[in-house]
């Protein structure tokens, strides 16, 4: 790195920022419809509760505002078109990716951390609708809403790593279409970010929280719902750090090999 | 006019047929895509189950009644992206420059969108949403005469028609405005929110979900027909029984406003 110019990452995290946001209908066609889909959802879930303070030991309160920003997470977090490796690999482009100075890795996951990056302000005027319709609480504190900053960093990584993994099953399979529905509805689903591990039964619950989607969304969401942060928030948290370590490694496997698999159609 | 209609069906038949044989060429993908269709409708049933195991009735509504509007609303969804799913590409096909080609060719380029691939993934809504019918058709308290079977028929297919019709006429607006990611928010507004009873959104709510975004024409108008609900209504009854006819006049507007969009089409160049 030479001094005074910003880290490549640096550039390719803003690169791919501003290719989100140069899209503007998109943008605030984007904002308006997570607006609406925090309406409906606390409508939903008001009427699943229908008087009744609470189903499965799980408050009124707890459950609507988990399943409002667990919509969030999902939208922000988990978005349907996540890396553009997959295209590049089936059509060949990626061999240019391969002679740039930086790693594909980086390069890759530094793209999908910008494109998620300018998906934030929607988040937050989603969080904002939530907070005005008093569908979310406001964080118990300061060490609560502390705790559940870094702990969604932490899962947003984790949201990263696994998507790469994904993307990566391109250098096998050249059409991944497959893998990708696969993993979205599993990482929506197992994550809580459709309903709270809470309400699953006993043994699916635990076996979820085995995976690591429930440390994309469950892990942070419970955190900002729970009460103080305690010594079960550390070991969340270090639970997330595990995660992320494990999938980099993982990652880092997974990409030596490709690259031995790696063939660039001739055009 | 009849003569054109026919052509363009045979039209869309051929290439129908060679995306879907082309969408099998990759075998990887092909298993890759079995195993993720199961995961996916097993993700979807795991939901829908633990909800109603946990909650019981939802506004009323007893869980094999949800379960037959559930069922109504994924076979009109699995009609929809079976049939036209791929209108969703057309954003990319834009952004890339894709769409040149379609214009060199004589067919009806908004065939060819159609036609460019066939998501086997499809297979697993149309595949899921029949088999959750079969299983609550019997459960729910309906006497199944031929008159509802046959009603029941036309409303799966005249939903799966409004949900295309409403998506294509969004995708006409990526000549427009470059729209990519906002569509398939609103699309998944659709999926999600279709399945349960309109009374749960309120006097307002039911509304807009009706004449704003036809939404409780896909499942819930004609599932409130089926099941002798219609007092439960805020919109006249005959709107209810007349939701199958909603699915091909929205479909023939949305093709109707893609088409015209398309004119304003500018190449990106490349």
């Amino acid at each position: 790195m030479r001094y005074g110019r910003p880290p490549a990452s640096a550039a390719i995290i803003a690169k791919a920022a501003k290719s989100v946001l140069i899209y503007r209908s998109d943008i605030l066609v984007g904002i308006v419809s997570l607006a609406l889909r925090v309406v409906l959802v606390h409508l939903v879930w008001q009427a699943l509760y229908a008087g009744d303070a609470s189903v499965a030991g799980i408050g009124r309160d707890d459950a609507i505002g988990y399943a409002i920003l667990g919509a969030i997470f999902n939208v922000t977090f988990q978005p349907w078109h996540f890396s553009s490796l997959m295209s590049r690999v089936s059509d060949g482009t990626v061999v240019f990716d391969l002679i740039r100075p930086v790693g594909l890795i980086t390069l890759s996951l530094g793209q999908q951390f910008g494109a998620v990056l300018a998906g934030f302000p929607r988040a937050l005027i989603g969080m904002a609708v939530a907070l005005a319709l008093g569908a979310v609480p406001p964080p118990t504190g300061v060490a609560t809403a502390l705790a559940f900053v870094v702990s969604s960093l932490l899962g947003l990584a984790i949201a990263l790593l696994c998507n790469l993994l994904v993307a990566m099953t391109a250098f096998w399979t050249t059409e991944i279409y497959g893998a990708i529905m696969v993993y979205h509805m599993a990482a929506a689903f197992c994550s809580g970010a459709l309903i709270p591990l809470w309400f699953m039964p006993g043994p699916l619950a635990t076996a979820l929280s085995c995976l690591p989607f429930s440390a994309q969304v469950f892990t942070p969401l419970s955190i900002y719902l729970g009460r103080e942060p305690d010594m079960h928030t550390l070991a969340s948290i270090g639970g997330q750090l595990v995660w992320v370590v494990a999938l980099a490694g993982l990652s880092r496997l997974v990409w030596r090999r490709a690259l031995l698999r790696v063939v660039i159609h001739g055009g | 006019m009849a003569a054109e209609l026919i052509r363009q069906v045979k039209a869309y038949a051929w290439l129908q047929r060679a995306a879907w044989k082309a969408s099998f060429a990759y075998r990887g993908n092909t298993a890759n895509t079995i195993v993720g269709v199961a995961a996916v409708q097993g993700a979807q049933l795991l939901f829908i189950g633990v909800l109603l195991d946990r909650f019981g009735a939802v506004a009323g509504w007893s869980i094999p009644e949800v379960a037959l509007l559930y069922g109504m609303r994924l076979t009109a969804h699995g009609i929809c992206t079976t049939c036209f799913g791929q209108h969703t590409a057309v954003a990319i096909m834009l952004r890339e420059g894709y769409y040149d080609r379609f214009l060199l060719r004589p067919v009806n380029p908004f065939l060819q969108v159609l036609t460019a691939r066939f998501n086997l993934g499809t297979l697993g809504d149309l595949g899921l949403g029949l088999t959750i019918l079969a299983v609550a058709a019997p459960a729910a308290p309906v006497r199944w005469t031929p008159l509802t079977v046959s009603f029941l028929a036309g409303a799966v297919l005249g939903g799966g028609l409004v949900e295309a019709g409403v998506q294509i006429a969004l995708s006409g607006l990526s000549f427009r405005v470059s729209m990519f990611s906002a569509k398939a928010t609103v699309s998944t507004v659709f999926t999600d929110f279709g399945a349960y009873p309109m009374t749960i959104f309120g006097h307002a709510g039911a509304h807009a979900l009706t004449f704003a975004l036809p939404l409780a024409f896909v499942a819930y108008l004609p599932c409130t027909v089926i099941l002798g609900r219609t007092a439960e209504l805020v919109v006249p009854a005959w709107l209810a029984y007349g939701a199958p006819l909603a699915g091909p006049l929205l479909l023939y507007a949305g093709y109707r406003f893609f088409i015209r969009q398309s004119r304003h089409y500018v190449s990106t160049g490349n």
